[in-house]
């Protein structure tokens, strides 16, 4: 009884929604064995990272209170740009997409800080803008990847996946700026952005730094996909911006700011993908995906505001 | 002075109708045919569609908050309404009431998961919307189906009042009964207060947990008008007919003027934002721009609006 007790104090002090991710994983590859090959852990990888990318995106602007919903149309563009220039340009097209990503985060932010209008209104403008642009870029799903730069994140190396190694990165620089001074004024920004104004911390820098960081990974997430599939489609990444704040949720992130976690936010967003690969494996018929997310979603969100009230 | 402070109380609103005239004359000068008074009735009554759905979300938006599920609960009527008359057969008099009142029952769904379980209403009309469109997709499986119902297609399609269309009909009605609602009964009174400070609000006796349900019921009320005019205007449902409204009626509430965070506007702001941006789309589909410089032309419009109007409040936090 004592290890017992001893195990489930351990347990608990695990964040639930890692335990979640784990017994999804669980009943994923007992459905379907394969998936603990090397080469069925690098698929399922492939297949969330994305998605993963797209939700720590959203949580980064999350904790400084506010919301995107221009990530989808983000992750289309990136993906678009890449698959257009990468025969012309070569290894240059990667520069040219981070070069736009930065831009875009820049300016999205500075419009949100420095002329006080509510996150959702200019992205939900800027989403038009920037869907509109990819697919005036691309106006049918093509381009070209070339495989040189498709294997960097498809690949395997020390029988890990690559992209594995990307996001232990990613979490990791996050970590540190997080303890840096620049990370700590979004947390601030985030949670009280009156306080934090009037202690001297510069907000409006900290909001513009989580909008660049969000644009940011949401650029690698369209890096990801095209990889993934070969070519750029403006489309491909229109659901990202409703599924991200779900895993975010999902993980814990506050709506009110201030609050959360980028490696829960992106367990929550992969619980959220292996349920849907299990629903396949159920064979549950595809049209019920739109109606599953929607209660995935609320039911999410009805947990965390139960918590909350605890 | 007085007529002084009410111009400048609805500068955006004659700003907004001025360069409405002012692009029409425009186009119509450069582009034959279309100066005509009768094209003008005609985008007029095609701004009808985004107008009424555009009155829900104003009310929604007076309130403090939003609604994105705007766009499926459009298609969720539309096919329900199409694809009870085809397979039940029932009276199509019948089947307009029936569609209105799910309508509501969507929107009090929304209502009571914003106002009672207190979910941020981005993520409960996002994930509402999803689930209604979601169940619109399980029984549609993807197909269009067409609704011929002769009575109600010639209601909405002919010009049979003075010129007008059943549309124009409807959205002339809305507007007199949402204007009236707003500045001359204590519901269109709590609707403000309850925006401009919820909390006062509750403390002075307004039900603001039931205006909140209330303004969702009728912004799903709009949406089944809507979805119900659609179809009877193209004949059709299919599964994306309410899409392209989800943003456009957050845009033109926005670029009529009334503030997102709640307690500031009108409908009549919102009339001139769904008139603007209906000759905008109309004009770049004159000129033949493709889908995609549409949609970037269109967030460029609504951005450079927003930041004009975060200015001018800005002056005047000063004054």
């Amino acid at each position: 009884m004592v290890h017992v007790k001893k195990i489930s104090r351990v347990f608990r002090k695990i964040p639930a929604i890692y335990l979640t991710l784990v017994a999804a994983i669980i009943i994923n590859g007992l459905m379907n064995p394969r998936m603990f090959t090397e080469r069925g852990i690098n698929n399922l990888l492939l297949q969330v990272m994305p998605m993963v990318l797209a939700a720590m995106a959203q949580t980064s602007v999350m904790i400084v209170g506010e919301l995107d919903i221009s990530i989808g149309a983000v992750v289309g563009l990136s993906a678009v740009i890449l698959a257009v220039t990468m025969e012309p340009l070569g290894w240059l097209s990667v520069l040219l997409v981070m070069l736009a990503v930065v831009v875009i985060g820049v300016a999205t932010g500075f419009v949100v800080a420095y002329f006080n209008i509510s996150g959702i209104v200019v992205t939900l403008a800027s989403s038009m803008i920037f869907s509109g642009l990819a697919l005036l870029i691309l106006p049918v799903p093509g381009g070209l990847i070339t495989t040189g730069y498709s294997k960097i994140f498809t690949g395997v190396s020390l029988s890990i996946p690559n992209t594995l190694f990307m996001l232990i990165f990613l979490l990791l620089i996050w970590e540190y700026i997080k303890k840096c001074t620049m990370g700590i004024n979004i947390y601030a920004a985030g949670g009280n952005y009156y306080s934090a104004f009037a202690t001297g911390i510069p907000v409006k820098k900290a909001k513009v730094l989580a909008f660049v960081i969000c644009a940011v990974l949401s650029g690698l997430s369209g890096m990801v996909l095209a990889a993934k599939t070969m070519s750029g489609d403006a489309n491909i990444a229109i659901s990202y911006s409703i599924t991200s704040i779900a895993g975010a949720v999902l993980g814990g992130v506050s709506f009110a700011g201030g609050i959360g976690h980028m490696a829960r936010a992106a367990a929550g967003v992969a619980v959220i993908s292996i349920l849907v690969n299990i629903l396949f494996f159920l064979q549950v018929e595809s049209f019920w995906q739109y109606a599953v997310q929607g209660v995935i979603l609320l039911a999410a969100v009805c947990m965390s505001q139960l918590n909350r009230k605890i | 002075m007085r007529y002084n402070s009410t111009i400048k109380a609805n500068m955006s609103t004659i700003i907004m109708f001025g360069a409405f005239i002012l692009g029409w004359i425009m186009v119509g000068f450069f582009v034959e045919g279309f100066g005509s008074f009768g094209h003008l009735i005609s985008i007029i009554q095609l701004a009808g569609f985004l107008g009424i759905v555009a009155a829900g979300q104003n009310l929604v938006i007076l309130t403090g908050k939003f609604d994105l599920s705007m766009g499926s609960m459009i298609s969720f009527c539309g096919i329900f309404f199409a694809l009870a008359y085809k397979v039940w057969g029932l009276n199509w008099v019948l089947l307009i009431f029936i569609t209105l009142v799910m309508g509501i029952l969507l929107g009090a769904f929304n209502g009571i998961g914003v106002s009672t379980l207190n979910i941020p209403p981005l993520v409960m009309t996002l994930a509402s919307g999803s689930i209604f469109k979601g169940i619109a997709l399980v029984i549609t499986k993807g197909t269009s189906s067409f609704a011929d119902i002769p009575e109600f297609n010639w209601f909405v399609n002919e010009k049979w009042l003075f010129g007008i269309n059943g549309v124009l009909l409807v959205w002339l009605i809305c507007i007199i009964l949402v204007v009236f609602l707003l500045n001359k009964t204590t519901f269109g009174k709590a609707i403000y207060y309850t925006g401009s400070n919820s909390l006062a609000a509750h403390f002075s006796g307004i039900p603001t947990k039931k205006i909140g349900i209330a303004v969702y019921m009728l912004s799903g009320l709009s949406s089944a008008i809507v979805g119900l005019l659609l179809v009877g205007f193209t004949g059709k449902s299919y599964f994306g007919m309410g899409d392209m409204y989800q943003f456009m009626s957050l845009a033109a509430v926005v670029v009529g003027g009334t503030s997102i965070n709640g307690g500031k506007g009108g409908y009549i702001g919102t009339v001139m934002g769904a008139l603007l941006l209906t000759l905008i789309q109309s004009v770049l589909t004159l000129f033949k721009i493709p889908y995609g410089g549409q949609l970037s032309i269109q967030g460029i419009i609504i951005l450079l609006l927003v930041i004009a109007y975060s200015l001018n409040l800005k002056e005047k936090r000063k004054a």
